[in-house]
Order: C-alpha cells, then sequence, then structure tokens
C-alpha cells in the first residue's frame, strides 16, 4: 500500500470536520431545499424575441427571470422529458456522465464559481446533481422504484428555474474534470442542460444575438462584409503609420494557400485588434500565402452553448469557405472555444476535411500531423515552429516595458493540450516572464470567470466572484515579481480580463501573444520604433536612438 | 498599540481575530471556508485592519478597501456586507467580558474605541461606494472596448 494512504484515523477526522454537501454547514437543508433567488446581477437577459425568431428557435416571448411566471409553452415537461430521452440515446457520454457519479466530491473545491461564491450548487457534483436528479426520476429503472430514497425529483418550473441560473454559473472551463477520478466532463452535462435549456425558450440572449448574427453574417459581432475589410484596412494603415511597413492582406482569395480565420473580436474590439495587428505583422514579414474571409469571418463559435447542431452548423461554415476559396488548410487564431469544437468536435461532425491538404508550413516544411484531420493549426503552433527554425528576426527588447505572465485559456489548455508552444513563443518575443503559481497554470488554470457566454455587463458581479481565484494568481506574480502584462490566447479572456484585473488588480494590463509578437517583429524596411501596437512608448526606445542593431 | 484599547486588542489579538473572521466567513450564504480565495483575502486583510486600527496608514486603508471590495461584489445589501466592521465593537466588549480586567478600560477609553470604529465604518463605506461605482465604470469602459472600432470610426 502506498505510503501516502491516510490513515484512517485521519480519514474519520476529515470527515468529521470536514465539510460536505451532504453534512456540515448544510445539514439541516437538503441541496434541493435552498431557494433559488434572482436578483440583479446573478442573471444574464434573456434572449429578444426577434433573435429567437431569426434561429427559429422555440417559444419568442418577453420575459426577465425575475418574472414569476416564465411563459413556458404548453406541454414544456413533455418537451423537456422528450429532450432528455432522446440526448441519452444519441450521445452515450451523457448516459455515462449521469450514471456513473459516485459524489466522492473530488471536484467539489475546483470551481471557480464556487470558489469565489460559495454556494454549494456551484460545487461541480451539485450542479450535474441538478440535472441527474430529474434523469434519475424518470429514467433507471431500479431509481424510479426508489423514488425519494435516490435523490430523485420530478421535474418542475422551479427546477427549470434552478437549471437557468445555475447551468449560467458555468463556465464550461472543464477544471473539475482534471480531478474528477472518472473523467465526468461536467462542462458538457452544462452544454446538454443548456440545450435543453433553449427547447422551452429559456435562453440568455448574449450566446443567442451572437449565434443569430453568426448564422446570418457568418460572425457574432454581426459585422458586414465591407465592414469587416474596412476594420483590417484601417488596422493596416495604423500599422503603416507606426511601422513604416505596408501590410496587404486579401480577403476571398481563390488560391491562396492558407485560409485565416480569427474570432471577430480581433477586428472590432480592444484589446483584441492589437493582435490582430500582430497576425497581419507576422503574415508580411514571412511572406505567407493567405487570405481572410468575410463570411468565415468568425472562430469563434457560440453554437456550443446553444445546442449541438447550431455549434454543428457554425463549424461548417469554415471549412465550406475553405472549400469554396480552393486553399490547402485553415490557420486560426487565438481563440478559446474555438480550438475546443476544433479539436474534440468537428472531426466527427463535419469531418474529417479530406477535401484539405496536411497543413505544412510554407516557410519551415514542418507537417503538423495532429492536425491531419481537421486540416487546422493554431497560430501559436505555428508561431513557436517558425521561431523554432529560425525565421523570424525578432527583438525582445522591444517588450522591454512589459513584465508577464501567462493566462492559460481553458479550451486551449484543457481542450486541446496545448501549454508549452504559447509559453515558447512568449519568451522569444520579451525578456521578463513569470508563472502563476502551479495550481492555477497549464491544465489546472483558472478560467477568467466569463466564459462560455457570460461576458455580459448584467452578470458583472458574479463574473467578479467567479474570476476571483484568476485574479488572486495575478496578484500573487504582480507583488512577488512586479507582472504588469497577463497574456493571453483567447478573444473572450482579452474582452474579458480587463474588467477582472481592473476590479481585482489593478495596474495588470491584458495583451494577446501576437500582440507581443508583432511587438517584437523586426520588419525589413521598418523606420525607427519608439512606440509598441498600443502606441505606448517602449522602454529604451526613445526617438533618436538607434534601436537597428 | 499606544491606547487602552489598542492595548487589549494587542493582548487578545489572536481571539478577536479568529472571531472577526468568523463573523466576516458567516456573511456569506454559506459559510465561507477560511482557505477560499475570499476567505484568505478576507482574514488577511481583516487582520491587517486589526493591527494597525489606531491610524489611518496606507496599509491600513489598502485592507479596509480590499473588505470593501470583496464585499461591494456580494449579494448582500450595503448595511449587511458593511456591519462586518460593526461586529468589532461587539467583539471587543465580549472580550471584556469573557475575563480581561474590566477595569482596564474607562468609559473614556470605550468612546475612544467606539469613534475609532465607527470612522472606519465610514471611511469603508466610501470605499465600498467607490468599489460600486468603479463596477458601473467597468460596464461602460468594457463596452466601449467591446465597439472599439465602431467609435474609432465615428469619432474619426
Amino acid at each position: 500500500m502506498s505510503k501516502y494512504t491516510p490513515k484512517s484515523s485521519e480519514l474519520k477526522k476529515e470527515f468529521e470536520e470536514k465539510p460536505t454537501i451532504l453534512k456540515g454547514d448544510y445539514l439541516d437543508k437538503e441541496w434541493w431545499d435552498i431557494p433559488v433567488e434572482f436578483r440583479d446581477g446573478n442573471w444574464c437577459f434573456p434572449a429578444k424575441p426577434e433573435v429567437v425568431e431569426n434561429l427559429g428557435f422555440p417559444n419568442p416571448r418577453k420575459w426577465t427571470a425575475t418574472d414569476s411566471d416564465w411563459k413556458l409553452p404548453v406541454g414544456w415537461e413533455k418537451t423537456i422529458s422528450e429532450g432528455l430521452k432522446s440526448r441519452l440515446k444519441k450521445y452515450r457520454s451523457l448516459k455515462l456522465f449521469l450514471d456513473s457519479c459516485v459524489r466522492c466530491g473530488a471536484c467539489a473545491d475546483k470551481c471557480h464559481f464556487f470558489l469565489g461564491t460559495g454556494d454549494p450548487k456551484n460545487m461541480p457534483v451539485v450542479r450535474a446533481e441538478l440535472l441527474r436528479s430529474v434523469y434519475r426520476h424518470d429514467f433507471p429503472l431500479v431509481e424510479k422504484i426508489l423514488t425519494g430514497f435516490s435523490g430523485s425529483r420530478k421535474l418542475s418550473a422551479e427546477i427549470i428555474k434552478e437549471w437557468h441560473m445555475y447551468f449560467n454559473q458555468c463556465t464550461e472551463c472543464r477544471r473539475c474534470s482534471v480531478f474528477c477520478p472518472f473523467g465526468i466532463d461536467t462542462a458538457e452535462i452544462t452544454m446538454l442542460a443548456r440545450e435543453l435549456l433553449n427547447l422551452i425558450g429559456v435562453n440568455n440572449n448574449w450566446i443567442l444575438e451572437p449565434v443569430s448574427n453568426c448564422n446570418r453574417t457568418g460572425n457574432h459581432l454581426g459585422i458586414e462584409p465591407h465592414t469587416f475589410v474596412q476594420n483590417i484596412e484601417s488596422l493596416a494603415e495604423d500599422i503603416e503609420d507606426l511601422t513604416g511597413v505596408k501590410v496587404e492582406p486579401t480577403f476571398n482569395r481563390k488560391g491562396a494557400e492558407v485560409l485565416f480565420i480569427t474570432p471577430s473580436g480581433d477586428v472590432f474590439g480592444d484589446p483584441g485588434v492589437y493582435t490582430m495587428m500582430g497576425y497581419l505583422l507576422l503574415f508580411h514579414h514571412i511572406g505567407l500565402d493567405y487570405t481572410i474571409s468575410t463570411y468565415a469571418s468568425e472562430g469563434g463559435n457560440f453554437g456550443m452553448f446553444t445546442s449541438n447542431d447550431m455549434m454543428k452548423k457554425l463549424n461548417a461554415k469554415m471549412y465550406h469557405e475553405a472549400k469554396r476559396l480552393g486553399v490547402k488548410w485553415i490557420l486560426g487564431g487565438e481563440c478559446g472555444h474555438m480550438w475546443r469544437v476544433v479539436h474534440q468536435y468537428m472531426d466527427t461532425m463535419n469531418g474529417p476535411a479530406d477535401f484539405l491538404e496536411m497543413p505544412v508550413s510554407p516557410i519551415t516544411g514542418t507537417r503538423f500531423t495532429n492536425a491531419a484531420s481537421t486540416k487546422m493549426v493554431h497560430i501559436a503552433e505555428f508561431t513557436a515552429d517558425l521561431i523554432y527554425h529560425k525565421k523570424l528576426k525578432l527583438d525582445p527588447k522591444r517588450n522591454d516595458h512589459l513584465r508577464t505572465t501567462f493566462h492559460d485559456s481553458c479550451n486551449i489548455a484543457r481542450g486541446m493540450g496545448m501549454f508549452d508552444e504559447p509559453r515558447y513563443v512568449l519568451q522569444q518575443v520579451c525578456n521578463t516572464f513569470h508563472e502563476m503559481p502551479d495550481n492555477t497554470i497549464r491544465e489546472q488554470t483558472f478560467c477568467c470567470g466569463s466564459g462560455s457566454g457570460l461576458n455580459t455587463e448584467e452578470y458583472m458581479e458574479i463574473r467578479m466572484r467567479g474570476g476571483l481565484p484568476r485574479a488572486n494568481a495575478v496578484k500573487h506574480v504582480k507583488e512577488k515579481h512586479q507582472v504588469n502584462s497577463l497574456v493571453t490566447i483567447c478573444a473572450i479572456d482579452r474582452a474579458s480580463l480587463p474588467t477582472l484585473m481592473n476590479y481585482w488588480v489593478p495596474g495588470v494590463s491584458v495583451y494577446g501573444l501576437h500582440e507581443l509578437v508583432g511587438n517584437a517583429l523586426v520588419m525589413q524596411g521598418e523606420k525607427k520604433r519608439t512606440e509598441d501596437l498600443r502606441e505606448n512608448p517602449m522602454a529604451g526606445f526613445t526617438k533618436g536612438d538607434d534601436d537597428e542593431e | 498599540m499606544k491606547s487602552a484599547w489598542g492595548q487589549l486588542i494587542l493582548k487578545n489579538r489572536e481571539v478577536i481575530l479568529d472571531r472577526w473572521i468568523e463573523k466576516g466567513a458567516a456573511l456569506f450564504s454559506e459559510k465561507m471556508g477560511r482557505t477560499t480565495p475570499i476567505g484568505e483575502r478576507l482574514s488577511e486583510s481583516l487582520a491587517i485592519v486589526l493591527d494597525g486600527i489606531e491610524e489611518n496608514s496606507k496599509s491600513f486603508m489598502d485592507a479596509v478597501n480590499q473588505i470593501s471590495r470583496l464585499l461591494a461584489v456580494q449579494p448582500l445589501p450595503p448595511s449587511k456586507a458593511l456591519s462586518l466592521f460593526f461586529e468589532l465593537k461587539t467583539i471587543l466588549h465580549e472580550t471584556v467580558s469573557k475575563g480581561y480586567n474590566r477595569d482596564a478600560l474607562k468609559q473614556v477609553d470605550w468612546d475612544a474605541c467606539h469613534n475609532r470604529i465607527e470612522e472606519i465604518v465610514l471611511s469603508a463605506f466610501d470605499c465600498y461606494m467607490t468599489n460600486r461605482e468603479k463596477i458601473y465604470q467597468l460596464k461602460v469602459e468594457e463596452s466601449q472596448r467591446q465597439s472599439f472600432m465602431l467609435l474609432r470610426r465615428v469619432q474619426a
């Protein structure tokens, strides 16, 4: 027996003293007796009726979570019951996840929402139990007979409200799954629960409006093709002003070697646009034969937070466009959940993408065999490969005004297992880098608290509470190493972490990885650089100094 | 600690701090563990406040702000959130009644102690409101960042 196995006396002590969902602080109440209370700051606005109609989703209406009557459609109980039944049949993983949990509680204190709110229903085990208890009431025969003893309960309108609250206090980050001895993916339970809720019109506007936009215009923000082009051309002008280099991206160009797809936040929002400028500089630097589509103009996929069918449809758009343009392969930008969709679901939803070629870097000749089926390469590994083969001229001193740490985006880290490539790139383009504590990075990374479509302003208090564990880790490196820059490779992180930092750790700014690459690139024919891509002065590069060695 | 009531705190620091942290944890809907991120931040900040309670030093005010920042995003009415600072009065009185030399503190000392705690509550209220306003400011700034290119075009 392992010498690390605890003694029975230690286990007894832990059992008696450590609070659990079944005793301790919750001794007098069953978890389902704790009431659900919607109040300002803890619920997201429901989808506008026109958004629901545009998507052809059921039950468009005006309602809010604080209403006593949610205007659920006639026969909604049957819709949920049959919806669950059909999904149990379709997704064996769901049945496995519902049946196999032994409620050990290993996941309980791993969830950032539980750590930040202390609400027991935010323990992943209990959050899943919200659905599991209804499943047990209707499905496995033995448990159906043992109703009342097995923790089962009959579906009710109150349960729907409870689902809406707590399945929207899960960012599908999967940190809990890392610690689950059975590998239960609570994120998938959340995904399925949200899918069921959408069947009866219980929804979130910040998710469905981007889905509707993407369905119509090709990107979450609803940017029309001409505006999409104008925005990127405007960023190209900024690059020329700053560096003297004219980058010339092409759009919808048939026959290009590579189709580049990134989240639309990178062409519209701050600080994403600076990351976009970094991409454009990089592609110009290496002379990449690439094009950008104004139709597949979104890497993100909010369909993942809506339903499997919608996720599949929005993912398919990228591949249809790659086929139409006749490119060889797809290069994907810094996005989070896009990569979970591509890495874990694309192949069985829309793949294999046999009409594309095995991605090969035209600069280094490296074959990305890991993307042999999806034909889509993550830009961090593409750039890491370029640097490894010494194909980039870099001056990391140009980022000396930044003392960095790296936030592993949940879906990149746990969804596709990429940890080292972005760190390698970061350490080649800047001179100061410090890791946050071990249990807050890599596969144990803490979520920003705003993922999976919860990055909405009316949800700010919950987001600040859910993001506290991440902020605490940043605070640690700020105090210990004077870190002032949090680097990340996810568009939702770039949108939400500035807010989180401003609240909990003022003085820390948020950067995309390729923004720092763009700062460090020494471009052929460039003018003297004194400012970074944000037009902030670079340390030691005052006007009049010669920064060219 | 220079004052008589400060000496009372100094001599009973561990007990007083422990009870104060317990009161803080009890503010949350489910009792918050001390090893959680909230529990740790709260415990650290309450200790700094207690140790520097006689003066508004920078570290003291930072700690008051830290506590207020934690409380400003909790589902608590402001009156309940800031009652944590008033709890210190109760804890001090209970400490005296449980064995500390009753004659050590005169009425004038108690008055000074109460006045100081009330000052701290007002400071905490300022911080709490600043943090609440910051939440709204963050919403505005986030909306502006999300529409960065749109606003840029409008301004151009």
